[in-house]
C-alpha cells in the first residue's frame, strides 16, 4: 500500500515542485528552508499489464519512472536498487488518461477585454484563470485523469486555453502547456451579437482585423511617418498566431449546422479549424471527414424520453427519439468515418456520468482502441504535448491511470491508482483493504465465537461467526433466538483500515457469560489478513481480539472482468447513421426523391403566369430541369407523366417575405446598423417550415433579417429544396440583397425601456442611413488611395459600399407614406436600387414615388391594425400600387400563412378586381422580378426552372390544395410521398418507444412521485375567507408562468413580452 | 415605363371631399336604422344552412324577423308596403357568426391604451367583455363588411378564469344595442402541459414532472374556486364577492366554461374537470380534439376550432389542423370554426372555414361551421345561424360562394336592418384611388 508514502509524498511535492516537473537536474531557483530533501524520487511499477500506447500491450512488464519521467518499460527491466517497488499485480496501466476539453477549471474571472466587443477576448489565457480549487482536480483524478485541456468558459474569441496536470501543489506549476489554441464560440447576448448571424459577422470581422493589425504594426514599426501609432488592442495581437496558423482555432459548435458555418470562416480566413463537438456530429459525418478537421468529442448522451405517460410522449419528437437512440454510437460513427477525436467530459456535470457513457459508445461499436487513443494520444496530439504525454514509454512524462479491470468494457473496473509527474495518487480502491475469507478468532479474557466468515465488499461486510454452540458453553446462551441452524451476522463498515461492527440485540449472549441487555461494542484495525481489535464489554470491560485469516482469501463473488457491453437497453444499432436528412419527421433520404430525366404534365389547366391568361387542357414539357415546351398535345417520350385533367398547373409560388429557416435569431436588434450579417450564415435546412410551405406549392422565399434596426441584415433566397442541407437551399445566382427598416420597430417605438438606442423617431432614421452612406463614401476613397499603410476591411462598409454600386439590392421594411417618400428621395440622392419595399401599407397613398424609381411593393395582403403605423392600411392597397405601375407581390411574413399564398393573390381579385392571371403574379412572377430571379423562375416559360404545382382546382380558390411541388423537376412534395413518410414516420417513432418503454426507469422517478403525493394533500376544513385567501395570495405570479399566452396582439406575440429577437412583430 | 402624372389638385379636391378619417373621432359608419316596412327578398339563391337552398327562393323579413322563407312557388301574402328586392343571381346566406374575436376590445393590437382584453388577476369570472366593446371601432364595419354579422367577443389570458364573453351583433349606436346575448360563456385558460423534455446537456430529467406538478397546483386551485363559489352560493351571500357570484350561472349549469386548451393532456384534464365539477363546458382552440373524439364526443363536449393554424408538433402532418374538423365531423363531435381570438382580421373568418375542405369537410358544413353550428355552441340557434322562418333576419347577399376569396358581400341585413358596408378601407380606398385617376401610363 502506498498510503503511507502518500503524506510524505506530498510534503515532497510542496517542497519541489517548481523545478521538479520535467527534471531534477534543473537547478532550482528558491532557497531551501530547513534540510534539503534527498529522498529518491525513483519508483519501480512491477508486474502490471502495460498499455503502451493504444493496441500494444505488455502482458506483465516494469515500468521505472525516475523524476518523474519514465525511464524503462519492459518485460525483463531490471529494477534499479534505488526504486520504490510498486506491486501491481493484477493491475492495468495506462498512460495517464486527459480530459480533451473542459471549461470547468476556468475561474469565470470578470475580464478587462481590450477590444471594443467585451465578448472577443482572445487575450485571456486559461493558465492565468484556472480555478485554484485543488478539490476540482481531485475530483478529475477520481474519474481516471492525469491531465485536462483547460479552457475558457464564456465569450466569442474566449481565450487561449492550456493543459494542466492534474496533481496537487501549485496551480501554476501544473501548467503543462500554456496557448492550446484559441477557443471561440458562437455565443450571443443583450449586446451585439445577440444573433448568430451576428457572432459569425463578429469572427469574421475580427479575424481580418487581427490580420490588419499586425501588417500594420508592421509598417508603423518600420516606418512611422505619416501614420498614427496603433491603438493597442491586445486582443487582437493576441490572434497574431490564430492568423498565421501557428495556433489552433477550436470552435464551439452548438449543434450539427455550427460545423459547416465554422469551417467556411475557416476556409475564407485560409484557417484550419478543430472543434468542441457536441454530440450531433453524426449527422454531418460526410463535411467533417472532408474538412479533415479533428473534434474534442463530448461523450454526453442525452436521458430516456419521458414515454411512459402517452400525452407527453406525443410532445417528445421523434428527432429526439432517434437521438437517444443514436447518440451512443456517434463516437463509433466518427471513428468509421475517419475523423480524429479526443473525449472531453463537457455536458456531463463534474465529469460523472463519463465512463458510463463512455462504455456505452464502445458497446456501439467504438473500437476500444480509439476510445483509449481518445483519452491518451489523440488528445495529447490536438493540444500539443504528444512529446510529453499520451504514452506509456520511455521519455514520457509519468502519467498513468492504473485500473483493475478494463474501464472500457467494464462497469466493475476499478480505478486504482492515478500517477502524475512521477507521482502517486491512491485512489479509493487501492486504499481498501479485502478481509474477506475465512478466520479464527481469539478473545482474550471471553469465551467467543472462535471461527467466522467475512463476506461482502467495500466498505459494507459481514462477520458470520459460526454457530455460538460450537463455544463450549452452550448451556449459558439461554435467551439465545431460535434460528440456531442461522451463524450470526453482524455488519461490518470499513472505514481508512478499521473496520466497526454494527452489533444489537443479537449479539447478547456471542460470548459467554453476558446476557446484559447492553450490546458489546466492536472495532478492530486491520493489518493484512490480521484483525486486532477491542470489544467494549457492557460491564466496562475493555477486551482485546484477535483475528487471522485462514487459507485463500480471494472473494467467493469475483469474476473474471467483465467484457460485456454496457447493458444500456438502447445499444441495439453499432454506430449512429442518419438515414435521412434532416432528423426526425419528415426527413427525406438522399436520393429518394423523385428525379426524373423528362416529365410531361398532361391535360391540366396551365397558369403561365406570364401575364397570359390560364390554357385548358394544356401540356408542360419539362427536360433536365428545365420547362422545355408548353402547348397542347405535345407528344413526347418521357421518364414520368403527370396526368393533369381536372388539375391546375402553376409556377411555384414565390414569398418574397419571410423569416423561415433561420437558426438562433432574425434579428441583430443591437445597433442600428448591422448589415455585415448575413442570413445566408445561419440558414436552418431543418425547418419543418420548409416542408409545411412546400406542401403549400412554396417554392422560392426570400429570407430576410427583421426590422429591429434600420440597416439590418444581408438577405438569402432559398428553394425550398426539403432535404438538402443549407448550402444546398441557396438560390444560385440570386442577386445579392440587404433588409432596412423604417419606422415603428426601428426606433423602438413597442419595446418597452428601450429608448437610448438612436434613432427614437423617424427623423433620425433617415440621418442614420444618410450617415452610413457617407461614411461608405468615404470608406472607398481609403481603399482606393494606393496609400502604403494597409487597407483594413470593414465588413460594414464593404456591404454599405456594395448597395451604393448597385451589386446589393435594399428591401425596405416600411408602412407610412412619410417614411417611404423620404426613402424614395434617399435612394434618389444616393443612387441605389430599391428592389422592394415591404410591407409598405401605406404604399397606395405614394404608389407614384414608388413607381417613380421602379422600386416593386411586397405588401401583406390586408392585415392592419396590429399597431398603429398601419392603422391605415387597406386590402385595396395592392390593386391600387398595381394599377398606378408599382411591380406588386404579396408575402407572408409568417410560417403559417406561407403556406397559402395561393388564396393570399386572390386578395387582390376580391379588393379591387386585379385579373386572376395577374394577381396570381403576385405570388409568382412579380416576387421573382423584385428578387432579380425572373430568369429562372416566377411563370412557365421555355428556358425556366421546372419549379411547378399540380392543384387540385383552381389555384385562388381557398378550396384547393398543392398535390405535387416540384423545383429543378424533382418532386419535393406529393401527396402520395407525404403518406409515406407518416407511415414510415409512424412505425419509427412506435418502435423507439417501445424500446425506450423497454429502458428501465431511474429511481429518482419515484421521489418525484412522492414529491407529488406530499403536495396533493389537500386541507378539507377550510373556511370560505380561508380558502379565498388562497386562491387569490400569491395566484398570479404562478399562473402567468403557467398559463398558455393566446395570441393577443399580432400574430402570436405578445408585444409586451417582446424580446426583440425571435418576435414577429418586431420582424414584420 | 409607366410614367404617373399625378394631378395634385385633384387628390386635395378629394381629400376634402371624403369624409375625414380620424382614429380617435369614431367610425365615420353610420349604424342601421330599424326595419321601417316588409322586405321580400325574390330570385337568388337562398342557402338557409338549416335545410334547403332554394334557387329562385323568396324571402320575407317583418319587423327585424324573416317571417317566410322558400322556393318560387312559396306563396307568400305580401303585405302593402313591402319592398321587393330583386336578388336573382345573387346568394342569400345567413350572417356568418365570430365564435372567438377580440372585436370591440382591441383596436391596434401594439397600442396597449386600445386593448382590453386581459384584467390583472387570478379569477376574474366577474369582468364582462360588454362593457369594453367599443361601438365605434374601425374594426366593426370593415368585419361586417365581408358577411360577418355576429361576434363572441372574449376576455383573454387575463388569468385562469378571464371572464364572460358576449356575443355582439356587429351594428349599434352603444354596446348595449348590440347584445345578441351576454353572457355567453365563462372563459378558463387551461394550463400548459408539455414534456419540457430537452435533450441538452444540462437538462433537468424530470422536468416533466416538475410541470406536471406545478399544473396540477394551478387546477387544484381552479377546483378550489368552484368550491367556494358553491358554498357562497349557498350562503347569505354577506358580505357580497362579486367574482364568487359571477360563478353561481356557471354552478347551475346556466352558463358554460369555454376552456382554451390546445394539448390533449390539457384537454383531458379539462374534461375530468367538467365532469367532476358537473359544468357545462366548450372547448377553444382544441388543436388535439380529433386525438380525443371520442371522449368528446361521449361526454358531448363542442369544440371551436382553428383550421389556419400550424401543427402543435413538429412530426405531425402539415395539414393536422386543416383535416381537424373532418375528423370531428366523421365522429359526430360537435365543432364550429372560428379565428383564433384576432379583431383586425376577424373578417377573413370564412377563409378559416374553407381551409378545412380540401382536407375533407364538406363545403355545406364548411359553412356551417361559421353559421349554424356555431349559434348552437354560442346558444342562440333560436334566433341565428340560419335562414328559417322566425329567427332574426340577419343575412348576407353575395354574388358567389362567401367561402371563396373573390366572392363580395353586396348587401347586409342585421334583425332586417339593411347596413351601410363601407368603412375606414373603402374610403381610403375612394381617396386614394382617386390619386392616380387620369394618369394612365405611356
Amino acid at each position: 500500500m502506498c498510503c503511507s508514502s502518500f503524506h510524505l509524498g506530498l510534503v515532497f511535492s510542496l517542497l519541489l515542485l517548481p523545478c521538479r516537473l520535467y527534471s531534477q537536474s534543473l537547478p532550482q531557483t528558491r532557497p531551501v528552508e530547513g534540510l534539503h530533501d534527498r529522498s529518491p524520487q525513483v519508483h519501480a511499477l512491477v508486474g502490471g499489464r502495460v498499455v503502451m500506447r493504444p493496441g500494444e500491450v505488455l502482458d506483465r512488464a516494469t515500468v521505472i519512472v525516475r523524476e518523474g519521467i519514465v525511464t524503462a518499460v519492459g518485460e525483463s527491466v531490471a529494477v534499479p536498487a534505488d526504486a520504490r517497488i510498486w506491486n501491481l499485480e493484477g493491475q492495468t496501466i495506462y498512460s495517464g488518461f486527459i480530459d480533451g476539453a473542459t471549461s470547468a477549471f476556468d475561474d469565470g474571472s470578470e475580464f478587462d477585454a481590450s477590444h471594443w466587443n467585451p465578448k472577443v477576448r482572445p487575450e485571456r489565457r486559461m493558465a492565468d484563470t484556472l480555478k485554484p480549487d485543488s478539490a476540482l482536480r481531485e475530483k478529475w483524478r477520481a474519474l481516471g485523469f492525469t491531465a485536462a485541456g483547460a479552457m475558457p468558459g464564456s465569450g466569442i474569441f474566449r481565450g487561449s486555453g492550456c493543459v494542466i496536470q492534474l496533481g496537487d501543489g501549485p496551480l501554476r506549476s501544473n501548467v503543462l502547456k500554456e496557448d492550446t489554441g484559441q477557443y471561440v464560440a458562437f455565443e450571443t447576448g443583450r449586446g451585439y451579437p445577440s444573433s448568430l448571424m451576428g457572432s459569425i459577422a463578429l469572427i469574421r470581422q475580427v479575424l481580418i482585423d487581427a490580420k490588419w493589425d499586425g501588417d500594420y504594426r508592421r509598417v508603423f514599426e518600420g516606418n512611422p511617418f505619416g501614420l498614427s501609432r496603433p491603438e493597442d488592442n491586445a486582443a487582437l495581437q493576441a490572434l497574431a498566431g490564430v492568423t498565421r496558423s501557428e495556433s489552433n482555432l477550436v470552435f464551439a459548435a452548438g449543434d450539427e449546422l455550427d460545423f459547416e458555418r465554422a469551417l467556411r470562416i475557416g476556409e475564407e480566413a485560409g484557417l484550419r479549424i478543430y472543434f468542441l463537438g457536441n454530440g450531433y456530429e453524426y449527422r454531418k459525418l460526410q463535411s467533417l471527414a472532408g474538412s479533415r478537421a479533428q473534434l474534442f468529442l463530448p461523450i454526453a448522451f442525452p436521458g430516456k424520453p419521458p414515454v411512459a405517460d402517452p400525452d407527453v410522449a406525443l410532445d417528445v419528437s421523434l428527432e429526439q427519439l432517434q437521438h437517444w437512440e443514436s447518440a451512443p454510437g456517434n463516437p463509433a460513427a466518427l471513428e468509421e468515418a475517419g475523423i480524429t477525436f479526443a473525449l472531453s467530459t463537457m455536458g456531463h456535470n463534474d465529469g460523472n456520468g463519463f465512463w458510463k457513457h463512455v462504455r456505452e459508445a464502445v458497446g456501439r461499436g467504438l473500437d476500444p482502441h480509439a476510445a483509449l487513443a481518445a483519452l491518451t494520444t489523440r488528445p495529447a496530439s490536438m493540444l500539443g504535448i504528444d512529446r510529453l504525454v499520451g504514452e506509456v514509454s520511455t521519455g514520457r512524462i509519468a502519467n498513468f491511470s492504473i485500473y483493475t479491470g478494463d474501464p472500457f468494457a467494464s462497469e466493475k473496473a476499478e480505478l486504482y491508482q492515478i500517477w502524475i509527474d512521477g507521482k502517486c495518487y491512491p485512489m479509493p480502491a487501492a486504499l481498501q483493504f479485502d478481509p474477506v475469507g475465512t478466520w479464527a478468532f481469539q478473545w482474550g479474557e471471553l469465551d467467543g465465537p472462535k471461527q467466522g466468515k467475512l463476506t461482502g465488499k467495500w466498505p459494507d461486510f459481514a462477520f458470520e461467526f459460526d454457530d455460538a454452540d460450537d463455544a463450549d458453553d452452550a448451556g449459558e446462551q439461554p435467551e439465545k433466538p431460535k434460528e440456531e441452524s442461522k451463524p450470526l451476522k453482524l455488519k461490518a463498515k470499513a472505514a481508512g483500515n478499521r473496520l466497526v461492527l454494527s452489533v444489537d440485540e443479537k449479539t447478547k449472549g456471542v460470548f459467554a457469560g453476558f446476557n446484559e441487555s447492553v450490546p458489546v461494542q466492536l472495532a478492530a484495525h486491520y493489518a493484512g489478513g490480521r484483525l486486532s481489535g477491542i470489544a467494549q464489554m457492557p460491564d466496562g470491560r475493555t477486551v482485546s481480539w484477535f483475528g487471522t485469516q485462514e487459507g485463500d482469501s480471494k472473494r467467493e463473488d469475483e469474476s473474471p472482468i467483465d467484457d460485456s457491453p454496457s447493458d444500456d437497453d438502447r445499444s441495439s444499432s453499432g454506430p449512429a447513421r442518419l438515414a435521412q436528412y434532416p432528423a426526425g419527421a419528415f426527413g427525406v433520404k438522399a436520393d429518394s426523391l423523385m428525379a426524373p430525366e423528362s416529365i410531361l404534365i398532361k391535360g391540366a389547366t396551365v397558369w403561365p403566369c406570364d401575364g397570359s391568361k390560364p390554357v385548358d387542357d394544356a401540356d408542360v414539357l419539362v427536360r433536365g430541369g428545365k420547362i422545355v415546351r408548353i402547348g397542347r398535345d405535345i407528344a413526347e417520350e418521357v421518364s414520368h407523366v403527370i396526368d393533369g385533367h381536372g388539375k391546375h398547373v402553376t409556377p411555384g409560388l414565390l414569398d418574397a417575405h419571410s423569416h423561415i429557416a433561420i437558426s438562433r435569431g432574425v434579428n441583430e436588434g443591437t445597433h442600428a446598423v448591422t448589415i455585415e450579417v448575413r442570413i445566408g450564415d445561419v440558414i436552418d435546412p431543418t425547418d419543418i417550415s420548409i416542408y409545411r410551405q412546400l406542401a403549400g406549392g412554396l417554392t422560392t422565399a426570400n429570407i430576410l433579417h427583421g426590422s429591429a434596426n434600420p440597416m439590418g441584415g444581408q438577405n438569402q433566397v432559398i428553394k425550398l429544396r426539403w432535404g438538402k442541407g443549407a448550402e444546398g437551399l441557396k438560390f444560385a445566382g440570386a442577386k445579392p440583397g440587404v433588409k432596412f427598416a423604417l419606422g415603428e420597430n426601428v426606433k423602438q417605438s413597442n419595446w418597452r425601456n428601450a429608448t437610448t438606442r438612436y434613432p427614437q423617431t423617424r427623423m433620425g432614421v433617415e440621418q442614420v442611413m444618410k450617415d452610413t452612406f457617407l461614411a461608405a463614401r468615404n470608406y472607398e476613397k481609403q481603399r482606393v488611395s494606393g496609400s502604403r499603410v494597409p487597407f483594413r476591411r470593414d465588413l460594414r462598409m464593404d456591404a454599405a459600399l456594395e448597395i451604393l454600386n448597385g451589386e446589393r439590392i435594399v428591401h425596405i421594411h416600411s408602412y407610412r407614406q412619410d417614411e417611404i417618400l423620404m426613402f424614395v428621395r434617399l435612394a434618389e440622392q444616393f443612387k441605389f436600387t430599391v428592389a422592394t419595399f415591404q410591407h409598405v401599407l401605406e404604399g397606395y397613398k405614394v404608389a407614384d414615388a414608388i413607381a417613380g424609381i421602379h422600386a416593386g411593393g411586397s405588401s401583406f395582403s390586408d392585415w392592419w391594425a396590429y399597431k398603429f403605423e398601419v392603422y391605415d392600411a387597406i386590402p385595396f392597397n395592392g390593386a391600387i400600387m398595381h394599377n398606378a405601375g408599382v411591380l406588386t407581390s404579396f408575402n407572408s411574413d409568417d410560417a403559417e400563412l406561407g403556406r397559402r399564398m395561393n388564396a393570399e393573390a386572390a386578395k387582390a381579385v376580391k379588393y379591387g378586381g386585379v385579373p386572376e392571371e395577374l394577381a396570381l403574379q403576385f405570388v409568382t412572377l412579380n416576387s421573382a422580378k423584385q428578387l432579380r430571379i425572373d430568369d429562372h423562375v416566377g411563370s412557365l416559360e421555355v428556358g425556366k426552372d421546372a419549379d411547378f404545382v399540380i392543384w387540385s382546382g383552381h389555384p385562388l380558390s381557398t378550396y384547393s390544395r398543392a398535390e405535387q411541388t416540384w423545383i429543378d423537376g424533382i418532386r419535393y412534395f406529393s401527396l402520395e410521398d407525404d403518406a409515406a413518410l407518416r407511415n414510415a414516420n409512424a412505425t419509427e417513432r412506435q418502435r423507439l418507444i417501445g424500446k425506450a418503454l423497454a429502458t428501465p426507469d431511474k429511481k429518482q422517478d419515484d421521489k418525484a412521485e412522492s414529491d407529488n403525493a406530499k403536495d396533493n394533500k389537500v386541507e378539507p376544513s377550510l373556511s370560505l375567507a380561508e380558502r379565498w385567501k388562497r386562491m387569490t395570495g400569491g395566484a398570479l405570479e404562478l399562473y402567468q408562468e403557467e398559463l398558455e399566452y393566446r395570441p393577443i396582439y399580432h400574430n402570436g406575440e405578445n408585444l409586451h413580452t417582446c424580446s426583440g429577437d425571435s418576435c414577429s412583430a418586431c420582424r414584420q | 415605363m409607366i410614367r404617373l402624372k399625378i394631378n395634385r389638385a385633384g387628390a386635395m379636391a378629394i381629400a376634402l371631399a371624403t369624409l375625414l378619417v380620424s382614429a380617435t373621432e369614431g367610425s365615420e359608419t353610420v349604424p342601421a336604422p330599424p326595419q321601417t316596412h316588409p322586405i321580400l327578398l325574390r330570385g337568388g339563391e337562398i342557402h338557409t344552412v338549416s335545410g334547403e337552398t332554394f334557387e329562385n327562393g323568396q324571402l320575407l323579413i317583418i319587423e327585424g324577423k324573416i317571417s317566410q322563407v322558400g322556393g318560387a312557388k312559396l306563396q307568400i301574402d305580401l303585405p302593402p308596403d313591402t319592398e321587393i328586392i330583386d336578388v336573382t343571381g345573387k346568394h342569400v346566406y345567413p350572417g356568418l357568426i365570430a365564435a372567438n374575436t377580440t372585436i370591440g376590445l382591441v383596436e391596434i393590437s401594439a397600442v396597449r391604451a386600445t386593448v382590453d382584453t386581459a384584467e390583472a388577476g387570478t379569477f376574474n369570472s366577474n369582468a364582462r367583455v360588454e362593457v369594453s366593446v367599443n361601438p365605434d371601432s374601425e374594426v366593426i364595419p370593415v368585419t361586417r363588411a365581408n358577411g360577418v354579422l355576429t361576434a363572441s367577443t372574449v376576455p383573454q389570458s387575463g388569468g385562469i378564469i378571464s371572464g364572460r364573453s358576449a356575443l355582439m351583433r356587429l351594428d349599434g349606436w352603444t354596446w348595449e344595442d348590440m347584445i345578441v346575448k351576454a353572457p355567453v360563456g365563462m372563459h378558463v385558460y387551461w394550463p400548459r402541459l408539455q414534456a419540457g423534455y430537452s435533450q441538452e446537456p444540462g437538462a433537468k430529467e424530470n422536468a416533466a414532472a416538475e410541470r406536471r406538478k406545478a399544473v396540477e397546483k394551478t387546477i387544484r386551485r381552479l377546483e378550489e374556486f368552484v368550491a367556494a363559489s358553491r358554498a357562497y352560493a349557498k350562503s347569505d351571500k354577506n358580505p357580497a364577492d362579486l367574482r364568487l357570484a359571477a360563478m353561481e350561472p356557471v354552478i347551475n349549469r346556466e352558463l358554460p366554461i369555454f376552456v382554451h386548451a390546445d394539448g390533449v393532456g390539457q384537454i383531458e384534464s379539462a374534461a375530468a374537470f367538467a365532469e367532476r365539477e358537473n359544468l357545462e363546458i366548450v372547448l377553444v382552440g382544441g388543436q388535439d380534439a380529433w386525438r380525443v373524439a371520442d371522449l368528446l364526443k361521449r361526454l358531448d363536449i363542442p369544440v371551436i376550432l382553428s383550421p389556419q393554424s400550424l401543427p402543435r408538433r413538429r412530426g405531425e402532418g402539415y395539414d393536422t389542423n386543416f383535416s381537424s374538423p373532418a375528423k370531428l365531423s366523421e365522429m359526430g363531435v360537435r365543432f364550429c370554426i372560428a379565428n383564433d381570438g384576432s379583431a383586425a382580421s376577424e373578417r377573413n373568418l370564412p377563409y378559416q372555414a374553407a381551409a378545412a375542405v380540401p382536407f375533407g369537410l364538406a363545403k355545406e358544413d364548411a359553412l356551417k361551421a361559421i353559421t349554424l353550428n356555431a349559434a348552437q355552441i354560442l346558444g342562440v340557434d333560436d334566433r341565428l345561424g340560419a335562414l328559417d322562418a322566425g329567427k332574426d333576419a340577419t343575412l348576407i347577399i353575395t354574388d358567389g360562394d362567401p367561402l371563396e376569396i373573390p366572392t363580395h358581400v353586396e348587401s347586409a341585413y342585421i334583425q332586417g336592418r339593411k347596413l351601410d358596408l363601407s368603412s375606414r378601407h373603402t374610403r381610403l380606398n375612394e381617396k386614394y384611388k382617386g390619386k392616380y385617376d387620369g394618369t394612365e401610363g405611356n
